[in-house]
C-alpha cells in the first residue's frame, strides 16, 4: 500500500476541459472518496490515475514511483501501475469462472499456481462465495458479481485500490451489504483507496475523507462531519443537503462571534465564529444556510437568545408529506423551506394556514454561513487537500 | 510481489525528450501498426487507386502506357456505358429492396409474431445465405433453361410454349438476385426488431392504432433508420455482384458493371480496353463512395441504431389464423432463396444430357470423380478457403478491434479497407490486384502464383468477413478489456485471454462465411487464374459454357458436399477441443481445491 499524489491534473476531450487542475493527497491507508454529480470528471480522475486515460497534463505519483508526469514524459501503462479497480458494471469476464476470474491478476503478476489458487480460495471465503467457486462468474447475482469484481480487485495486494460507483448498478438491498464488504476488506488490507460516487450517505460511510468536486474542479476536502456540517461554499452546501441559503454581509467580527446583515430582511444577527466553514472578514458578502429539518417553527415569536436565530415571515404553502409537513416561508423576499416533524405537526396543524404570520427558530450551531464569492484559497502550505485553481 | 521500493527503482525514469507514447513497447506497438497499415493500404486500398489512374492511361498492360483523357472521354460518351451504369443501379436498388422488404417482413413475423415454424427461420436463413451464388445461380439456370427444365415442361404441356421464355431477361435475373439476398436483409432486420420495446407497440394500440396501423405507423418508422442503412449496404454490394447477371443477363443483352468489363476484357480484340474498363470501374467507385457516406449520414454516426435500452424482451403476439399466411409465405421464400435452386441441382447433376432429355444417370458423377483433376480441384479450392476465409476473417478481427478502440484515423482508415474492395466489380479485383502489385517489388513475383490468388480472395472476401466479426467486436465492452488491463495484462495479453475467448464464435463464423465465399467465388479467378490453378467454380463455370450444365452440377455438388464434411469436422474438432480445454481446466483447479482441502484436513 502506498500514498497517493495528483498535481495540477488537467484532462481535455477536444473542446470539453473535463479536469480543470486536480491536486489531490491520499495518505497510506487512507479512504478517501471523490463526490460529485455526472459529468463533474470524478471518474475522469479515478480514469487517470488507473491509467486507462492519459492527462493532458500534470503528475501522478503513487507510493515513491511517478506514473505519470507530463514534464518528464512518463507514462506507466495501466497493467504495471499495481491498482486494484471495481467498475460500475462489474466488467466480469463471461468466459471464465469464478475462480479463474480472481486468480487472472495473479496470473499476469506470475504467481505460482498452487499459491494463486490458495490466495483466491482465501479472498473467496472471505467475500463468501467460496461455494460458487466453479460457477461462471456472469451466472452469479448482482451482488455477488460485485463482491467477485471486488475479490478480483484485492487478490492481487494492490498498491492502491480504485473504485468507480461500484454499487450504482445493485439494488438499494444490496448496496448496504457490499458497502459493509468494501469497509470490511478496507480494514482488513489496509489498502489506500480512492473511490467514486454521486451518492452522499455512501460516500459518508466510507470515507475517511470526502473530495467534492463540480465541473472539473475540486470545490471541498474534509471528513464526512466537516462536508456535512460545514460546507465552504454554495454548491457543497446544496449538494450536501442545505435547502435554504440566505445572502448576507458582515457587519462585524469580533473575537468568536460574527455579526452580519440580511441582504433580503435587512435584519441583523450574530452567530458563533464556528459557524464560518472558511474565515471572514467584515464587509463579505456571505450565505446563510441551514437544513429545513434542523429549523422550528412557532406561531409566536420565540424568546430571543444568542445561541438562535429567528426570522418572523408569512405562511405560502404547507405540504403534507406524511411523516413531516414541509413549510415555504416567505421571509422578507427569500422563501425558507422547514420541515416539521409529525410529533411537531400534531399539535399545531390547526392553527397554521398558508396566509399566517410565523416564525422560523434554528439553533445556532445547525447554521453554517460561508463567503459567496469565492476569494482565493489562503495556500496553507502542503494542505492534506486543497481546491484547485480558481473558478472561471 | 515486488516492494514498493525495488519497484520504486525500477522505474526511476530520467526526464526523456521523447514522449511516453513514444519509447519502448509502446514504440514497436506504433511501427507494427504501422508496418500493418502499410500492409493493409497496398493490399486493400492501392487496387482500387492504381484501377481509377488506369482510366487515363492506353497500354497493353492495365496502368502503363502513355497518360491520355481519351479513352476516357469515349467510354463515357458512349450510350452503352450509361445504359450499363443505368442496369446496374435498377438491378442493385430493386433487388435490394425487394430483399429488404421481405427480410424485413420475416424478420418481423419471426420476433414479434407467434407463427408456426418462427424459431427455425433464423437458423434456416443462415444456412441459405452460405450458397454459393453460382451454384444457386446455376441452379436457377437449369430450372428455367433447356428443355427439361420444370418451368418449360409446364409451359410445353399446359400452354403449348416452346423453348425457354423465362430464361434470360429482367424479370428472371430480378427474381433471381431478390431471392439470393433475401436472407442477407433477414439476417441484417432480425437483430435491430428483437432490440425494439414491444411497449412502444401497445403504446401505439392503447391510442387508437390497430395491430395493421401500429405496424406502419410506430414499428417501421423506428427502424427507418436501421432499414436505409442495410438497403445502402446491399446496393453497394449489389452494384459488384457479377455471378447471377452472367448467366441471366448476358443472353438477353442485359449488361452490369462486372459483366460489360467481363465482356469489353475478354473480347476479341487486339488490344484488350482497360482504359475503358476502369473508366466503367471508377462509375461504380463514385456511386459506393456515394452511397456510403448517405449510410454514414443516415446513421448519424452511431455505430448501433439501437431502439431500447436494456432489458425489454419482444413479447411475441398471436395475430390468428393470418399466422397460417405468414408461415407459407416462409416456405415460398424458403424454396425461392433454397430449396429450388438445390433440388434442381441435384436432379440436374442426374440427369444424362442437360436440358435434352429426361431420366437418371450417375455418368456425370463418375466423369467427374474418374477424371484425375477433380481430387486436385477439390483440395485446392478447399485449401484455398480454408487459408483465405482465415486470414480475411484475421484481419476483420484485428481491423475492428482496432476501429473500436482506436483514434478517429484508424477508424477511418478500416472503414476504408472494408469497404474499398467492394468498389470494385467482381472481375476487375483480379486486374486491379495485378496492377497495383505490378510496381511493388516483393508482390511483382508473385503475379501468376497461387499465393496471388490467395491475395485476391483475401482482398475479396475480407469485407464480408468484417461483417460477420465486427458484430462480435462490438458486443465487448470497454471495461471487461480495462479490467484485465488493471490486473496486470498487457494489451496483447488482454486481447489473447480477453478479447479472443469471447469473439471466437464470431470469428469462426466469420472464417466460416468467408471461406464459402472463397470457394464459390468465380469473379476473381475467373479473369486471374491460370490453367495450372484452377478452381472449382471456374471449371464448374467452364463445363457449363461448354454445354455440360449437369456435369458441372455434380462438380459442384460435391464441392458443397466436401466443404459440408470438412466444416462439420472441423466444427466438431474445434467444439470438442474446447470442451476437453475447458474441462481439464476446471479438474485442474477442482484438484489443486481439494487438494488444498486435504492438507487442511491433515
Amino acid at each position: 500500500m502506498s500514498s497517493l499524489t495528483v498535481r495540477a491534473l488537467h484532462k481535455h476531450f477536444g473542446d470539453f476541459h473535463a479536469i480543470k487542475g486536480a491536486d489531490l493527497e491520499v495518505q497510506e491507508g487512507e479512504f478517501v472518496t471523490l463526490l460529485g454529480e455526472s459529468g463533474c470528471g470524478k471518474t475522469t480522475t479515478l480514469r487517470c490515475i488507473a491509467g486507462l486515460e492519459s492527462p493532458s497534463s500534470g503528475r501522478i505519483t503513487i507510493g515513491e514511483r511517478t506514473v505519470y508526469d507530463s514534464q518528464a514524459r512518463v507514462e506507466v501503462q495501466p497493467e504495471r501501475r499495481d491498482t486494484g479497480m471495481v467498475f460500475q458494471s462489474y466488467a466480469l469476464w463471461p468466459h471464465l469462472t469464478v475462480i479463474e476470474t480472481i486468480m487472472y491478476p495473479l496470473k499476469r503478476r506470475r504467481v505460482q499456481r498452487q499459491e494463486a489458487i490458495r490466495r483466491a480460495l482465501e479472498i473467496l471465503e472471505i467475500v463468501g462465495l467460496a461455494q460458487y467457486a466453479n460457477r461462471p462468474a456472469t451466472s452469479l447475482s448482482g451482488g455477488q458479481q460485485q463482491r467477485v469484481a471486488l475479490a478480483r480487485a484485492v487478490v492481487s495486494r494492490p498498491q492502491l485500490m480504485l473504485y468507480d460507483e461500484p454499487l450504482s448498478n445493485l439494488d438499494p438491498s444490496l448496496r448496504r451489504q457490499v458497502r459493509d464488504e468494501i469497509l470490511r476488506l478496507h480494514a482488513l488490507g489496509g489498502t489506500t483507496s480512492v473511490y467514486v460516487t454521486h451518492d452522499l450517505e455512501e460516500a459518508m460511510h466510507l470515507s475517511d475523507r470526502i473530495i467534492v468536486m463540480q465541473a472539473g474542479l475540486l470545490e471541498q476536502s474534509g471528513t464526512p462531519g466537516e462536508i456535512f456540517s460545514r460546507p465552504t461554499n454554495e454548491f457543497v452546501a446544496k449538494f450536501v443537503g442545505f435547502e435554504n441559503l440566505l445572502a448576507a454581509t458582515v457587519t462585524e467580527v469580533r473575537g468568536d462571534e460574527i455579526e452580519f446583515r440580511l441582504t433580503d430582511s435587512g435584519d441583523t444577527a450574530a452567530l458563533p465564529a464556528s459557524a464560518a466553514g472558511r474565515s471572514v472578514v467584515k464587509g463579505d458578502t456571505i450565505n446563510v444556510a441551514f437544513r429545513a429539518a434542523n429549523a422550528l417553527v412557532h406561531s409566536e415569536q420565540p424568546p430571543a437568545g444568542a445561541a438562535r436565530l429567528a426570522f418572523r415571515g408569512i405562511i405560502d404553502r404547507i405540504d403534507f408529506l406524511g411523516s413531516r409537513n414541509e413549510y415555504r416561508i416567505v421571509s422578507g423576499g427569500s422563501s425558507l423551506r422547514v420541515a416539521e416533524s409529525e410529533r411537531a405537526y400534531r399539535r399545531h396543524t390547526m392553527h397554521r394556514e398558508a396566509g399566517a404570520t410565523a416564525w422560523v427558530e434554528i439553533d445556532a450551531d445547525l447554521v453554517s454561513i460561508f463567503p459567496v464569492a469565492r476569494t482565493a484559497p489562503a495556500p496553507d502550505a502542503e494542505a492534506d487537500l486543497v481546491e484547485i485553481g480558481s473558478r472561471e | 510481489m515486488t516492494g514498493p521500493s525495488t519497484r520504486a527503482l525500477a522505474n526511476w525514469d530520467k526526464p526523456s525528450r521523447i514522449p511516453a507514447g513514444w519509447r519502448g513497447e509502446r514504440l514497436v506497438g506504433k511501427l507494427l501498426l504501422g508496418l500493418a497499415i502499410l500492409v493493409l493500404f497496398i493490399l486493400f486500398l492501392l487496387p482500387p487507386l492504381t484501377m481509377a489512374a488506369a482510366s487515363f492511361r492506353v497500354g497493353n498492360l492495365a496502368g502503363q502506357g502513355e497518360w491520355s483523357i481519351v479513352p476516357f472521354i469515349e467510354t463515357l460518351s458512349r450510350p452503352s456505358t450509361w445504359v450499363v451504369t443505368l442496369n446496374s443501379i435498377v438491378l442493385a436498388a430493386a433487388s435490394s429492396l425487394g430483399a429488404l422488404i421481405i427480410g424485413t417482413f420475416l424478420a418481423w413475423v419471426a420476433v414479434r409474431t407467434t407463427t408456426p415454424l418462427r424459431r427455425w427461420m433464423t437458423p434456416v436463413m443462415a444456412v441459405i445465405l452460405v450458397i454459393p451464388s453460382l451454384f444457386y445461380g446455376l441452379g436457377w439456370y437449369l430450372v428455367v433453361n433447356g428443355k427439361a427444365a420444370p418451368v418449360n415442361i409446364f409451359l410445353r404441356e399446359v400452354f403449348g410454349i416452346e423453348g425457354s421464355p423465362f430464361g434470360s431477361g429482367w424479370p428472371i435475373m430480378l427474381i433471381v438476385v431478390i431471392g439470393y439476398v433475401i436472407p442477407v436483409g433477414y439476417l441484417f432486420m432480425v437483430g435491430p426488431m428483437a432490440r425494439m420495446d414491444a411497449a412502444l407497440d401497445d403504446a401505439a394500440r392503447m391510442n387508437g392504432a390497430t395491430r395493421v396501423s401500429a405496424f406502419f405507423t410506430v414499428t417501421l418508422p423506428l427502424l427507418r433508420p436501421t432499414m436505409f442503412g442495410v438497403f445502402v449496404l446491399m446496393t453497394s454490394y449489389g452494384f459488384s455482384a457479377f455471378e447471377l447477371p452472367l448467366l441471366f443477363g448476358i443472353q438477353a443483352d442485359i449488361h452490369v458493371f462486372s459483366t460489360a468489363v467481363y465482356t469489353t476484357l475478354t473480347a476479341n480484340e487486339a488490344i484488350p480496353n482497360y482504359a475503358g474498363a476502369s473508366t466503367l470501374a471508377l462509375i461504380l467507385m463514385l456511386l459506393v463512395v456515394v452511397l456510403v457516406l448517405i449510410r454514414g449520414w443516415i446513421l448519424g454516426g452511431k455505430r448501433f441504431s439501437t431502439i431500447t435500452g436494456k432489458g425489454f424482451r419482444p413479447e411475441p403476439k398471436s395475430y390468428g389464423r393470418v399466422q397460417w399466411v405468414f408461415t407459407a409465405v416462409f416456405i415460398v421464400v424458403l424454396c425461392w432463396a433454397g430449396v429450388i435452386p438445390l433440388v434442381q441441382m441435384v436432379l440436374g447433376s442426374f440427369q444424362p444430357l442437360f436440358g435434352v432429355s429426361l431420366g437418371f444417370t450417375t455418368l456425370n458423377y463418375e466423369h467427374v470423380l474418374g477424371d484425375r483433376k477433380t481430387a486436385g480441384l477439390i483440395t485446392f479450392t478447399l485449401i484455398l478457403a480454408a487459408i483465405g476465409g482465415f486470414l480475411a476473417a484475421t484481419i476483420a478481427l484485428v481491423m475492428s478491434h482496432l476501429s473500436v478502440r482506436g483514434g478517429r484515423f484508424i477508424r477511418f482508415f478500416n472503414q476504408a479497407v472494408s469497404w474499398a474492395p467492394v468498389a470494385i466489380p467482381g472481375v476487375l479485383v483480379g486486374l486491379a490486384l495485378i496492377t497495383a502489385y505490378l510496381p511493388v517489388p516483393g508482390l511483382r513475383n508473385l503475379i501468376g502464383t497461387p499465393i496471388m490468388l490467395l491475395l485476391g480472395f483475401i482482398v475479396v472476401v475480407t469485407p464480408i468477413a468484417t461483417r460477420a466479426v465486427e458484430g462480435g467486436v462490438l458486443q465487448i465492452s470497454a471495461e471487461l478489456e480495462e479490467s484485465a488491463r488493471i490486473s496486470g495484462a498487457s494489451r496483447v495479453t488482454t486481447f489473447f485471454t480477453v478479447v479472443l475467448p469471447l469473439v471466437l464464435p464470431s470469428f469462426l463464423a466469420g472464417w466460416f462465411i468467408a471461406g464459402i465465399g472463397v470457394a464459390g467465388n468465380l469473379s476473381l479467378p475467373v479473369l486471374l487464374s491460370s490453367p495450372t490453378m484452377q478452381t472449382v467454380a471456374v471449371q464448374a463455370y467452364d463445363l457449363y459454357r461448354q454445354g455440360y450444365a449437369s456435369e458441372a452440377a455434380a462438380l459442384f455438388l460435391l464441392l458443397m458436399l466436401t466443404v459440408g464434411v470438412v466444416g462439420g469436422i472441423a466444427w466438431a474438432v474445434v467444439k470438442g477441443g474446447l470442451r476437453v480445454l475447458n474441462r481439464t481446466r476446471h479438474s485442474r483447479i477442482e484438484r489443486a481445491i481439494t487438494m488444498k482441502g486435504r492438507v487442511a484436513h491433515v
